[in-house]
């Protein structure tokens, strides 16, 4: 350009201080004749080269696009992107299927939804890229997905785990605490003779317990728990019961008073020097004193229900006081008996007092016939009232008592069973309902 | 020219067919018809792996449909659809056959125990109305009688079950009242065995 034509005129003049006249005279000439003839001819060399280059030039463009098209379509599939990530899917798949398998559904159901969820959308994206003509395939995004998913099964699978351990630790648990309860009740049970409903209700416990196995074995772990503790429930209610009708025998009041009655017989029979008879029946056992000593101590069976004292007929309790021995039955439908004054005054009394409140149904006497008989010695409660000894200790007696002889018949002594059954179980079922 | 026209006509014609392709709703309709009926035939509870497989075919299918939805309407098709329709169908009406057999199955079952206890607790209560009475002997048939009434309560709980469908747990109710009886009827035969002994 140095020395040649200016091809810009020099319209602003240097110095001038007004910009905006200058620049218009500048665009003016910008686009004037001169300049646009001045351009003409300082291109001409160029327009010369593009006609005589032309189609080289357009070969080499036409090339470049095609190399640069090429290298745009192989670099996905060389890069690998191109690729189906068969085996991320495979491990996908089995992660899901550990889940599955684990029934993460059951016991992850949120988590396993989500990993289901990922999944789907996973292998919805793989068939998406799956139906692209190859070069415009790209499965990063799908071997991302389909990681999110392996990621989301295996949690679930591990959640899963964790949520059906727990469970059946829950159950174990639930049947460990069934178990012990229903032997307590079974225990009780043994201890006292239960009454239908009561005999109904430990019945059922041990049933909802072998219940409550069979659905544990199943792998139903919830419904083995609810069962249990519906067991669990069922015997503490049993327990309770016996628990409240033994609590008499642990009263400190009534004990002491039962200690006194058989002092008292004691005192007696060394006093007088005569032969007496003290029954404790939670004992199950029959004393027979001479001089204020025993002489003997024979296994004695009581009347079933004998957590009880009587107080009417058919109640099945042995009666509780003192008492004397009315007349010998050498030849009983029990072997041999002696037969005792009950009711005597006390239990009268006892017996009205209780019917005019309505406590004894009518119709119901206060019974009667009580005995010490011969066919005892079984070891479980069986009489309908009486005291029942086997026939070789009835055949002892036999010898050593007459008509007259005191018989005193106490609860216990605290020391038995029924009081040991309330202290044992008494803490553990004062809490049921 | 009018020929070239004609042709011409007919080609385009012809690529508009092919390429407005539809789904084929007739095959989905049925195999959505199969899973609904693969559902109430209880496969949820019955047949699991079955209905999980269902559920899987499911997925791909509407992946598949999604996929040709997703694409230009003269390059869809509908083929694989109708594949994979065909296959949730096959796979939903597995799912229904296994549900109803392992129903049936299960159902015997529980009606074959309730059965074996019902005739097992009639047994036992007649046993105990001809059991030896003697002496002593009203406690334990007051014990025997709760415990048979026990059962019994725990039978009707699995004639209940039965009724409302719940198979499995008619099953667990009737096996854990057998042993209840079976063990009342030892005591009977216990009982009966020592009156034996002592004639």
């Amino acid at each position: 350009m140095a020395g040649g034509t200016p091809i810009v005129p020099s319209a602003v003049p240097p110095g001038s201080r007004s910009a905006s006249p200058a620049l218009v005279l500048w665009i003016a000439g910008a686009f004037s004749p001169t300049f646009l003839g001045a351009m003409s001819r300082r291109f001409s060399g160029f327009r010369t080269f593009v006609a005589r280059w032309r189609w080289r030039l357009f070969a080499l463009v036409f090339c470049v696009t095609l190399l640069g098209c090429a290298a745009g379509l192989v670099w996905p599939i060389a890069a690998g992107y191109t690729e189906a990530p068969l085996y991320d899917k495979g491990r996908a798949w089995d992660a899901l299927e550990d889940a599955r398998r684990a029934a993460a559904s059951r016991w992850a159901p949120d988590v396993q939804r989500e990993a289901e969820s990922a999944m789907r959308v996973a292998l919805a994206a793989y068939r998406r890229e799956e139906v692209r003509l190859l070069p415009f395939r790209d499965f990063r995004p799908v071997r991302s997905a389909l990681a999110a998913a392996e990621d989301k099964a295996r949690r679930a699978q591990a959640e899963g785990n964790r949520g059906r351990l727990d469970a059946k630790a829950r159950a174990d648990e639930a049947l460990a605490g069934g178990e012990m309860e229903v032997a307590r009740g079974t225990e009780v049970g043994e201890a006292m003779h239960l009454g239908p409903y009561t005999r109904t209700l430990l019945q059922k416990s041990k049933i909802a317990l072998r219940e409550a196995k069979a659905i544990h074995a199943r792998g139903d772990f919830p419904e083995a728990q609810r069962r249990a503790e519906q067991a669990a429930a069922q015997a503490r209610a049993v327990s309770k019961h016996a628990v409240d009708a033994a609590s008499r025998y642990a009263e400190p009041s009534l004990v002491a008073r039962w200690r006194r009655m058989i002092d008292e017989t004691i005192r007696w029979s060394r006093s007088s020097g005569g032969t007496a008879i003290v029954v404790l029946k939670e004992n199950h056992r029959l004393d027979v004193y001479d001089d204020g000593r025993v002489v003997r101590s024979y296994r004695a069976d009581m009347g079933y229900r004998s957590v009880n004292d009587k107080l009417a007929s058919g109640d099945a309790a042995t009666p509780e006081g003192r008492y004397r021995i009315t007349h010998k039955k050498p030849g009983s439908a029990y072997y041999k008996a002696l037969a005792l004054d009950y009711p005597n005054s006390e239990d009268r009394a006892r017996f009205a007092q209780m019917k005019r409140r309505g406590q004894i149904p009518r119709g119901v006497g206060p019974g009667g016939l009580i005995e010490i008989h011969g066919d005892g010695g079984r070891g479980k409660d069986w009489t309908r009232g009486c005291v029942a000894i086997s026939n070789r200790d009835i055949d002892d007696l036999f010898r050593r008592v007459g008509v007259g002889t005191p018989v005193t018949i106490v609860g216990g002594d605290g020391q038995g069973r029924f009081a040991r059954l309330v202290r044992e179980h008494g803490a553990s079922t004062s809490g049921t309902q | 020219m009018r020929k070239m026209m004609a042709v011409l006509s007919l080609v385009f014609g012809l690529v508009l067919v092919a390429g407005c392709s539809k789904p084929p709703q007739q095959a989905i309709d049925s195999a959505n018809a199969s899973i609904d009926a693969a559902k109430q035939a209880g496969a949820a509870d019955y047949a699991p792996d079955s209905l999980r497989a269902v559920d899987d075919a499911k997925a791909a299918l509407d992946a598949e449909l999604k996929v040709q939805q997703d694409k230009f309407a003269l390059f869809r098709s509908y083929k694989k659809s109708d594949e994979l329709a065909a296959d949730v169908k096959a796979k939903a009406d597995k799912a229904a056959a296994d549900a109803k057999a392992n129903m049936e199955q299960a159902k015997n079952d529980a009606t074959a125990a309730i059965g074996n206890v019902t005739t097992a607790l009639a047994d036992a209560k007649a046993a105990l109305d001809k059991a030896p009475k003697g002496k002593g002997t009203a406690a334990d048939i007051e014990a025997m009688k709760a415990d048979l009434a026990a059962a019994e309560a725990s039978l009707n709980d699995a004639n209940a079950a039965l009724s409302s469908g719940n198979y499995k747990d008619a099953k667990a109710k009737a096996d854990a009242a057998a042993s209840t009886i079976q063990n009342v009827m030892s005591q009977i035969q216990a009982a009966i065995d020592a009156k034996a002994g002592k004639k």
